[in-house]
């Protein structure tokens, strides 16, 4: 048969359209595009760290303290005499692996048990339904305070400890999502192709929910940094003197008032980065509203 | 009412008075029970095109699920190719081997991450066991068929018209060689000469393969126009069969058929 002409316009994307296209760009715009070049240089930074030619970032010099910057010491050095930059770019990685620690566990557990509940309701959504809503009751605060006395994992440990705490939300998302996509006709019209139910969750939900897994792990990532320099501020993380965003505030934090910069720097690398990874994710969800 | 019928053997469907009432509300309100489908009975035999026509909300597309076995009803029977469709498990995904469906909406009828191909290939991997590479070129084939051009087949259904997305619905469907296709307003998202189009393409399909199809439509100028027997249903019962030659305005002998009809604006004298 010959190709039909037809009249009828493509139309643009309407609001009854599903957002799951692959393919599909968001448009980031310069606050977008400056966030996610400052994350991924982070990231860069965070995987090379150990093969620039840095100073040992635990090395101190107490006969060269709050060093101004020099050829010796970029950013010059701390209240201990360490290098200032390799501190920060080993705190980076620090930061950012434990970050994405959480993220791992947290979109392990939540993810797939989010879109199973969600697909096939029934006792495994009850059931799971009920033990999120247990796991998030559990102040955050007490039970890595517990862990850490209890099992001293270190930081990876509570980290992995995080990432439980934020399953549920990762879980919660992720059901409603695939309550809304599992009611698109095309999942129908994949189970009459012949597709099983673990094909119809892999090729027809998840892509469907990807969008809203990008916009969770943007926002959780943040909190996780922030959530990290909390408490290896308050001991209970990453354990000095290893560099974290978070013990080199708590370190220098008696210095604000004769050395700023010493606070400052690690301070507004992390601010930048949640700020960043916010915008990522307040970007990635105002797209996917609009389709 | 007398409608002749083809050969017992030829019997693809037959649905033997299926009721089915949605229950609404939750544990602690009742709402107020719907009776969808109260009591139909249909035959739809190989290369029959049947329609069922009715306004909306009178359980036309409940009557499509039970017969594609996505609704279960609450009694009677269904029997596809002489097998009970709830005799055993697995069964309501047996029938969709012979059954397939094309639905209302175009736009949220084709995996938005697929590709047409990949859509239309799908079928013929799952369900028929051919490689990846047999498959994409029976796919291209019946895209061809279905009027898409080589063009359109890499695409996802995002880069697609609405009349465009139906034939690549109507392709997927037939990849699966099914021996009926239910349409439930399967035309009726489009404009009317794209409407004509697809039911062309339709018709031609139907002679090529000898195909069986279950229109469903509020519209009934377009059942007219292209079915051999035509269902009315209202509030949930088939009020009212003729076969297409025979109704006209005239003949029909149950009032609300007279009034679907005298809704429709004449268009042509034979009708
Ligand atoms: N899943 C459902 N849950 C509750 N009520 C439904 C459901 N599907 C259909 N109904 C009700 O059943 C009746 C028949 O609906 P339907 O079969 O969709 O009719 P039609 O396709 O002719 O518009 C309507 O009153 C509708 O509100
Ligand atoms: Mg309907």
């Amino acid at each position: 048969m010959t190709e039909v002409l037809e009249t009828e316009p493509v139309r643009a994307a309407g609001p009854a359209e599903p957002t799951a296209g692959a393919g599909r760009r968001v448009r980031l715009g310069w606050p977008g595009t400056l966030a996610l070049g400052f994350v991924l240089i982070c990231l860069l930074i965070a995987l090379l760290v150990p093969f620039l030619p840095l100073a040992e970032p635990n090395e101190q010099d107490l006969g060269d303290t709050l060093a101004r910057y020099s050829a010796d010491h970029l950013l010059g050095t701390d209240q201990l005499g360490r290098d200032l930059l390799a501190r920060l770019l080993w705190a980076i990685r620090t930061s950012l692996f434990a970050g994405l620690t959480a993220i791992v566990v947290a979109t392990l557990i939540g993810l797939p048990t989010g879109m199973l509940a969600g697909y096939r309701r029934g006792w495994f959504d009850t059931v799971s339904a009920r033990i999120a809503d247990v796991v998030l009751t559990v102040p955050a605060l007490v039970l890595l305070l517990t862990v850490h006395t209890a099992l001293r994992t270190g930081i990876t440990g509570q980290m992995v400890t995080l990432g439980v705490i934020f399953a549920p939300r990762i879980y919660r998302v992720m059901r409603a999502e695939t309550i809304r996509v599992a009611t698109m006709p095309y999942l129908l019209a994949g189970r009459m192709s012949g597709c099983s139910h673990v094909r119809i969750l892999w090729r027809y939900l998840l892509p469907g929910i990807r969008a809203q897994v990008r916009v969770q792990v943007s926002y959780l990532l943040g909190l996780s940094l922030l959530i990290e320099a909390g408490i290896s501020f308050l001991g209970v993380g990453v354990e000095s003197p290893d560099a974290s965003l978070g013990t080199m505030l708590s370190g220098a934090a008696a210095m604000l008032a004769s050395d700023a910069r010493v606070v400052l720097i690690p301070a507004a690398v992390l601010s930048l980065l949640i700020l960043s990874l916010n915008v990522i994710g307040d970007i990635e969800s105002e797209g996917e509203r609009r389709g | 009412m007398s409608v002749e019928r083809k050969a017992e053997s030829d019997v693809l469907v037959e649905v033997e008075s299926v009721t089915k009432t949605y229950r609404t509300g939750n544990g602690l309100r009742r709402g107020t029970p719907t009776v969808a489908v109260d009591g139909v009975s249909l035959r739809i035999a190989q290369g029959e095109w049947v329609g069922v026509v009715g306004e909306s909300g009178s359980g036309k597309s409940t009557l499509a699920g039970i017969v594609c076995g996505v609704v279960r009803p609450d009694s009677g029977s269904v029997r596809v190719a002489g097998q009970e469709m709830y005799a055993r498990r697995g069964m309501d995904r047996i029938i969709w081997k012979t059954v397939q469906m094309v639905f209302q909406d175009p736009y949220t009828s084709l995996n938005p991450a697929m590709t047409i191909t990949e859509i239309v290939a799908e079928p013929l991997r799952l369900w028929h066991g051919v490689d990846r590479r047999e498959a994409d070129r029976q796919a291209m084939a019946l895209l061809d068929q279905v009027g898409l051009s080589s063009a359109v087949a890499g695409r996802r259904p995002g880069g697609l018209s609405g009349g465009q997305r139906q034939r690549a619905s109507i392709a997927r469907a037939l990849a699966v060689s099914p021996s009926l296709i239910v349409l439930d307003e399967s035309v009726s998202a489009l404009d009317v000469s794209v409407q004509a189009q697809i039911l062309q393409l339709l018709l031609d399909l139907k002679r090529e393969r000898d195909l069986a199809y279950l229109l469903i439509s509020h519209d009934i100028s377009v059942i007219r126009l292209v079915c051999d027997r035509i269902l009315v249903m209202n509030k949930g019962e088939v009020v009212d069969e003729h076969s297409a030659a025979s109704l006209t305005e005239e003949t029909a002998d149950h009032p609300y058929t007279r009034r679907l009809l005298s809704a429709v604006p004449r268009m042509t004298a034979s009708g």
